[in-house]
């Protein structure tokens, strides 16, 4: 993974535990987001998120499972979509 | 006039699933039973909000299969659910378990029970209008049947109101959060004609990108964030969850607020279900089905105890002596409408109920149980599920008779009231 999706990945992990979830100790940025109570509303506040703090407005289509499947994955997802 | 009087050992004030536990519990162990219920049917917020599923019921999983958590009334009355076909489970949503129930059902097995029990007696469309207490006891209050009034004399009280109506109306001291700082209410409407194959996982991922998209770019309102979607399995049918954001000064007991609420629930909900309609292929065929008899409000005025449960106890799973029933849901934030944040007790632990967090700290014979028990904001949002108010109304319901069979000013001890719950228990 680049520096940058690194970092934001980092970033993006404090977000879904501060506002959205509660992870174990041993959760990582490749853990299954799903598996900790990730759900569609989840998805829903997540995207509203991210866009309030990264400024990234995630397009349709790629409000899919996979993009949300571990926190890795989203940031991947976001430096793609480039942070504006 | 003259006003009827009714005289009972327990008056229950509200039939939801705190009333229910407390008045079928008080009835088997021998106390003269008065349930109030100021709606056409019991349930409370399983029925008149349709609430479609009942939490709180199983212990956090820590093992792969659920375990139900409260020996007695709750378990007995989720078996009567599933037997009777009004629910099937339990099911894992998340971290979670719950036992899915169909509104109508739930009504229905409230009936029952009910009608099978000695001792008790139902007044539905019965609204309480007054308290009197006299002495640090509570003494007598007035019911209203659309202006047909009647005047009970129990020896102890219930409030199962959800909103500490009982308490308000004593005119003793209540708690209630900042507007801020108290949980949203939800709004719950019914689809029917949705293609539930399209509403899976997949489904419903979708319909959260297609709302989260139209919230940016402006074509829905922000109210639609946080909406779930969920087929019932039972034909066609779809429940549809909103939560209302409540407004500046947001306070569920003031009558024009609660008002508003109430068309506030409806606008959106026709604004997100046509919405939806033109938009996810699973609600293309559907219709809006039936509205909720009322917003269910998931927070409001509690008791203000002898003992107060706090966030911390819950977060803790603190061990309590005074123990009289569980709680088993964690914390279920939504101070927000955007949904909720979950907040789990340490190793899954349960809450520790007390008999103190059920008792009035000020009226010796006045009981609370469900939601409006003694607790501070951060354990409301855990120990207000049906399954959790199904077991302290068990435990208010216990130590009412003890004390209305003593007619003493001591309290029920809390082996007494343990007793009592294992005794009559049938289940």
């Amino acid at each position: 993974m680049n520096p940058d999706a690194s970092s934001l990945a980092a970033q993006i992990l404090h977000l879904v535990q501060a506002e959205l979830l509660e992870t174990g100790e041993d959760f990582t940025l490749d853990s299954d987001l799903f598996e900790a109570g990730l759900d569609s509303m989840a998805i829903m506040q997540l995207t509203m998120l991210l866009e309030r703090e990264f400024g990234v407005s995630i397009p349709e289509n790629l409000i899919v499972k996979s993009t949300f499947s571990t926190v890795r994955s989203l940031a991947q997802v976001v430096v793609q979509i480039g942070l504006k | 006039m003259l006003v009827p009087v009714i005289d009972c050992d327990v008056l229950v004030l509200g039939g939801g699933s705190a009333g229910i536990a407390a008045a079928i519990t008080a009835a088997r162990a021998g106390a003269k039973t008065l349930l109030l219920e100021r709606h056409g049917s019991l349930g409370g917020m399983a029925t008149a909000a349709l609430v479609h599923s009942v939490c709180g019921l199983y212990f956090l999983p820590n093992e792969s299969e659920p375990k139900l958590a409260h020996p007695g009334f709750p378990t007995e009355f989720a078996a009567r659910l599933v037997s009777v076909g009004a629910a099937s489970g339990p099911v894992r949503m998340g971290r979670v378990y719950v036992l899915p129930h169909s509104p109508p059902g739930f009504a229905a097995v409230c009936d029952m029970f009910i009608s099978e029990s000695l001792n008790l007696s139902t007044h539905l469309h019965s609204e309480l209008i007054q308290a009197s207490v006299v002495d640090g006891r509570l003494q007598h209050v007035e019911f209203s049947c659309r202006g047909v009034r009647s005047q009970v004399r129990a020896r102890a009280w219930v409030d199962a109101s959800g909103d500490a109506a009982l308490c308000f109306m004593s005119g003793i001291d209540t708690y209630q959060s900042s507007s801020s700082s108290l949980q949203r209410p939800a709004f719950i409407f019914a689809l029917q004609g949705v293609d539930v194959l399209l509403l899976d996982e997949q489904g419903r991922i979708r319909l959260a990108a297609i709302i989260a998209t139209a919230v940016r770019e402006g074509r829905l309102g922000s109210g639609a964030l946080g909406t779930q979607v969920r087929a019932t399995h039972r034909g066609s049918e779809a429940y549809v969850t909103i939560d209302l954001a409540g407004g500046a000064n947001f306070d569920p007991t003031n009558p024009a607020q609660i008002t508003e609420l109430e068309l506030e629930g409806r606008r959106l909900a026709i604004e997100i279900f046509t919405f939806l309609k033109h938009t996810h292929p699973a609600l293309m065929e559907a219709h809006l089905s039936a509205f909720p008899a009322r917003v269910g409000i998931r927070e409001s005025r509690r008791l203000r105890g002898r003992l107060t449960i706090t966030g911390d106890d819950v977060l803790r799973g603190t061990d309590s002596d005074e123990s009289v029933a569980l709680g088993t849901w964690p914390m279920e934030n939504r101070e927000k409408n955007t949904g909720p944040k979950w907040l789990f007790p340490r190793d899954n632990r349960p809450t520790q109920i007390p008999l103190g967090a059920l008792h009035s700290a000020e009226v010796s014979n006045l009981w609370a149980a469900g939601r409006c028990i003694s607790c501070d904001h951060e354990a409301q949002a855990a120990i207000r599920v049906m399954g959790t108010c199904m077991a302290s109304g068990q435990a208010a319901g216990a130590a009412a008779t003890i004390q209305a069979s003593e007619d003493r000013r001591t309290a029920p001890s809390v082996p007494q009231v343990k007793a009592l719950i294992s005794k009559v228990a049938r289940a």
